[in-house]
């Protein structure tokens, strides 16, 4: 059910409330010289609105102060009606939260639309408190008191705008204090952007301490902990996780050693019998030199004496004394100490020789044992290594139910009565998927469904009188090895524009979509994803000399044609080479990277290519080789040597720096580039012309929708578009702007983002998944003002954007010139 | 205002021009000075020897000096003087061609050295073909570039202290910034 349409927000208001509401439909409907209902103004030193010059159709400042204050106080009556209920449902998960979110943003929109800064940052304060209540990294009792508080503020500061005619300050810096004072630094929260579903924030210790789940929770198997702590285990681990690497690099170095070491014992083993025949010739030479000259006819003595001999050409009278004869090889070996004296010096070098092969022998063994046990060390290191890795990785996972859970009530908003039309089916909730991926898909799975569910309860049942449309939607997810895959299946056709936006995340994400139309008439998205975004499961990839990484799920197969094909025109080859993968595009990944290109690729055909996970054209990336398959700890790099879809580089083995190509993203980057330079080059050459007769004047006949959820925005901006002559209508939500585009048929829609039912990115891609709406010029006004919201509504087709608080004068000039109006 | 060195406003405003700078001179001397171990620190100098001569690099630049890389990963996009992708310190950092960068031209001479030098948070690798001796550099003797001349290209101006000895001195906390504002950009326009 939705929580914010006007019946149940008419439930949460009072009596004087809805009396102004009245008077705000009254005013709506109001001539020239119906005065402002005094009874709706809170204070009396508001001036006077009875002297209101109405016949102007403009509202001075004190009206529109009024206004916003009357719009304020009913915002903080539901807010604190919100609240209430809240404490008593004492639970994060309440609808109350909800309506106290929204209430909280419109405020805070509005009241910096206006100028009141400090009203404006308290509401802001209330959004951070929500999100941290949410992500469960603020207590939810300490969330309350914080609620409270920040409520207290706002009223307090409303109450000196109504009384001065200006906002206190005060207020705010109190309520400041206070969240210091329960160490709350929701500065330090808005600064890091929390998103809103799954949050990993960096608070204080003291915080973390303070709030743990534990306290809160005897049963809770959660504990919480510091963020900065946990950053610092994680890159430790993944350090641990690192070492494989080298540790990989010195195993196969000592391996190469022990091969080395083998080799030249063997050598040594070759030599000995060699030394062994070679002594016994020189020792029988020797002999009959010696017999000769009658020396001794063995050992050093004998030597000395024969070189001495040479040297003076006297030959000395030695007494013919008994002397050892060199064994033979077979009584060498019978080595015996005691025995000295029979084994000739060549006798002694062989055995030395026999010893040294023995001992480099039994260090072989030594080292080849020690060896076995390095390995099984390192086998032990490896799976520790791994286990290490899926345990930190299920620290930052959450089940894929968690995501689930809130598409589900997503949708169940959306279609509110509808909801028994909706067939909604879950398998593999259990799988668990790191948050930081869950985080950045949530978003546009979200805007998926509901434009999916928007689609077929709006627009389907219209052109379709009488068929009552049901749609199915189901969710699978599993993992294998390091990959994810999360299968979405729907009944119906799913919206391009959704399917760019999630294919955008997921490129994104180094995984992939494809779109399968299964027997049964139902569309299957299936998304691969890796494990985690710090580890890369990738393929080592050559081209030329470079190595280079692409993600496991960015590709569907690889494609090795060892034969190559000869003897046909390069065209041909081409067109062959193309129906032999199957694909449209094949790239050559030298060309693309700007390596120097393969002269000799287009004459010896394509011989390796990666065949990628992209829906339609079919590509291919044409490689010099697929080196193997790795798992490597991705690094960032520095901001400045990004490149179009290289963000990340891996360190091999070796300390080389290896890229990681999101090929998806080159390709869509690469064309973005190539735009950009076109469009630069446009721009110059029409600044040199005039545009062609631009009228001037306002024209009457357009028509403008205002799709804003703030009555005093859509109030101030009704009156300044009216008296300029166009004809004004007016939503209060996204539903209702999409009832009032099909039946009013507007020129222009000025969209805000912030809107329940369907936010104004959903209204926006379902418009522009609608032919009939082509010519709508659309203008996004919304207090989003970040570089992200701008990049989105452009991708999704906002012909401008503009950010709250607008100056009048940008607006009406924004829209003459969209209406091509000077 | 606080008095100044025993003096206050009224006697500063009171005093002439003249009266006024010499005060400012003997003021301004009684800063106190990096002892001469810093000073000597400060100005040495590492001698670079480029194509068409030699450059004077200040060492407190200079992090670490290396072999020239066997190997080193091409950038997509980048410019002709960034070589490419090093790993220094378990961190990817682009390997620069100082003789291209300088000169425009790549050096015809086999690259010899890596100076990894950083300033303020940068760390580049910085290729040159060999380096000399290490110098004191007079700061009062360097002398400003009277304009570009083959050694660099009109653009690099901008990254030199001056000459000293007729040897360019390099601006360190110049040329880094340089480096990356221009690494950066040639990923948007090639």
């Amino acid at each position: 059910m939705d929580d914010f349409d006007t019946q149940d927000h008419q439930e949460e208001l009072s009596i004087a409330d809805l009396e102004v509401l009245r008077a705000f439909r009254a005013l709506e409907f109001s001539t020239a010289d119906d005065s402002f209902p005094h009874e709706t103004m809170p204070g009396a030193s508001l001036k006077d609105q009875s002297d209101t010059d109405q016949s102007a159709a403009f509202l001075s400042e004190e009206d529109m102060l009024a206004l916003f204050a009357t719009e304020a106080d009913e915002e903080i009556a539901a807010m604190r009606l919100a609240v209430k209920q809240l404490e008593q449902d004492n639970r994060v998960d309440s609808r109350s939260l909800k309506a106290l979110k929204r209430c909280a943003h419109k405020v805070a929109g509005t009241a910096a639309a206006i100028g009141c800064a400090s009203m404006s940052t308290i509401a802001r304060h209330i959004e951070t408190i929500i999100k941290l209540m949410e992500g469960e990294s603020l207590a939810f009792q300490t969330g309350l008191i914080a609620l409270f508080n920040a409520l207290q503020a706002l009223e307090a500061t409303l109450h000196s705008l109504v009384s001065n005619g200006y906002e206190s300050k005060n207020p705010l810096l109190q309520l400041e204090e206070e969240y210091k004072r329960l160490n709350i630094d929701v500065h330090v929260m808005q600064n890091a952007q929390i998103s809103s579903l799954f949050e990993v924030t960096d608070v204080t210790p003291i915080q973390w301490l303070s709030q743990q789940t534990g306290v809160l929770d005897p049963n809770s198997t959660s504990l919480r902990v510091d963020a900065r702590h946990f950053n610092k285990l994680l890159e430790s681990a993944e350090n641990f996780i690192e070492l494989d690497i080298p540790m990989e690099h010195a195993q196969k170095q000592v391996e190469t050693a022990l091969n080395d070491l083998q080799f030249a014992q063997s050598r040594l083993r070759r030599l000995e019998p060699l030394l062994s025949s070679l002594t016994l010739s020189v020792n029988a030479t020797l002999d009959t030199l010696v017999e000769d000259a009658g020396y001794p006819p063995s050992s050093l003595v004998a030597r000395i004496l024969q070189e001495a001999s040479i040297r003076t050409s006297h030959v000395p009278q030695i007494k013919n004394v008994a002397h050892p004869q060199p064994l033979l090889s077979y009584e060498a070996a019978l080595w015996d100490e005691m025995e000295i004296d029979r084994f000739s010096e060549t006798n002694v070098l062989t055995h030395s020789l026999s010893e040294a092969i023995t001992d480099v022998a039994l260090a072989t063994t030594h080292l080849r044992q020690a060896l076995a046990h390095l390995n099984s060390i390192v086998v032990q290191q490896v799976n520790q290594a791994s286990t290490v890795r899926n345990e930190v990785f299920l620290l930052r996972s959450l089940p894929f139910n968690f995501l689930v859970t809130h598409l589900q009530a997503a949708i169940e908003m959306i279609a509110g009565a509808h909801s028994e039309r909706i067939q909604f089916e879950v398998s593999g909730e259990a799988v668990e998927i790191n948050q930081d991926i869950l985080e950045k898909l949530a978003d546009p799975l979200l805007e998926l469904v509901q434009m999916q569910v928007a689609e077929v309860l709006f627009f389907t049942h219209r052109s379709e009188q009488g068929t009552d449309q049901s749609l199915y939607i189901g969710f699978n997810a599993h993992s294998t090895g390091n990959e994810i895959t999360i299968e979405i299946s729907f009944s119906q056709s799913v919206p391009l524009g959704a399917v760019a936006l999630l294919q955008d995340t997921v490129h994104q994400l180094y995984g992939s979509v494809t779109l399968q139309e299964k027997g049964t008439g139902k569309i299957t998205m299936q998304l691969r994803l890796p494990r985690s975004q710090r580890m890369i499961q990738g393929l080592l990839v050559r081209a030329g000399s470079q190595h280079v990484i692409v993600s496991v799920s960015q590709v569907k197969r690889i494609h090795f044609n060892k034969l190559g094909i000869n003897g046909q025109t390069v065209q041909d080859r081409n067109t062959q080479d193309k129906l032999l993968i199957g694909t449209d595009e094949i790239y050559d990944l030298n060309t693309l990277l700007g390596l120097q290109a393969h002269k000799q690729a287009a004459e010896k055909g394509l011989q390796t290519a990666l065949i990628l996970e992209l829906d339609n054209p079919g590509t291919a990336i044409e490689v010099d080789e697929v080196v193997k398959e790795v798992d490597l700890v991705m690094k960032p790099l520095s901001k400045y040597l990004c490149r179009p879809g290289i963000t990340n580089t891996a360190i091999d083995a070796d300390g080389n720096v290896l890229l990681v190509l999101n090929l998806p993203e080159m390709f869509r980057l690469k064309e973005i580039y190539q735009q950009v330079s076109k469009i630069s080059i446009e721009v110059d050459t029409e600044s040199d012309h005039e545009q062609p007769m631009l009228q001037s004047g306002p024209k009457v006949n357009h028509k403008i929708l205002i799709a804003d959820d703030s009555i005093y925005i859509r109030q101030s901006l009704n009156m300044t578009l009216s008296h300029e002559g166009y004809a004004v209508i007016e939503a209060a939500d996204g539903l209702q702007a999409l009832d009032q585009l099909s039946k009013e048929s507007p020129d222009l829609l000025l969209l805000d983002v912030e809107m329940p039912n369907l936010n104004g990115y959903d209204v926006l891609s379902v418009i522009r998944s609608h032919q009939e709406f082509s010519t709508l010029k659309i203008i996004m006004l919304t207090s989003r003002s970040s570089e992200k919201h701008k990049r989105r509504a452009s991708e999704l087709g906002a012909n401008t954007y503009l950010t709250k608080p607008c100056p009048q004068d940008e607006l009406l000039k924004t829209i003459k010139s969209l209406f091509g109006v000077k | 205002m606080l008095p100044l060195h025993g003096l206050s406003t009224n006697d500063l405003e009171k005093m002439a021009d003249e009266e006024f700078w010499n005060y400012a001179r003997v003021y301004a001397d009684t800063v106190p000075r990096l002892s001469s171990q810093e000073r000597n620190y400060q100005d040495q100098h590492l001698e670079c020897e480029l194509s068409y001569g030699n450059c004077l690099i200040p060492l407190k630049a200079i992090v670490e000096v290396l072999p020239s890389p066997q190997q080193y990963t091409y950038l997509p996009l980048a410019p002709t003087w960034m070589r490419g992708l090093i790993t220094w310190r378990g961190e990817a950092r682009p390997l620069i061609d100082l003789d291209m960068y300088l000169c425009g031209v790549s050096s015809s001479r086999q690259f010899g050295m890596l100076l990894i030098a950083n300033d303020n948070e940068i760390t580049v690798g910085l290729l040159v073909p060999g380096i000399g001796l290490t110098t004191t550099v007079q700061f009062e003797q360097v002398h400003p570039s009277t304009g570009p001349t083959v050694f660099y290209t009109p653009v690099r101006a901008g990254v030199m202290k001056g000459v000293y000895a007729e040897e360019p001195v390099l601006d360190v906390s110049a040329l880094l910034p340089d480096v990356v504002q221009q690494i950066g950009m040639a990923a948007l326009y090639g």
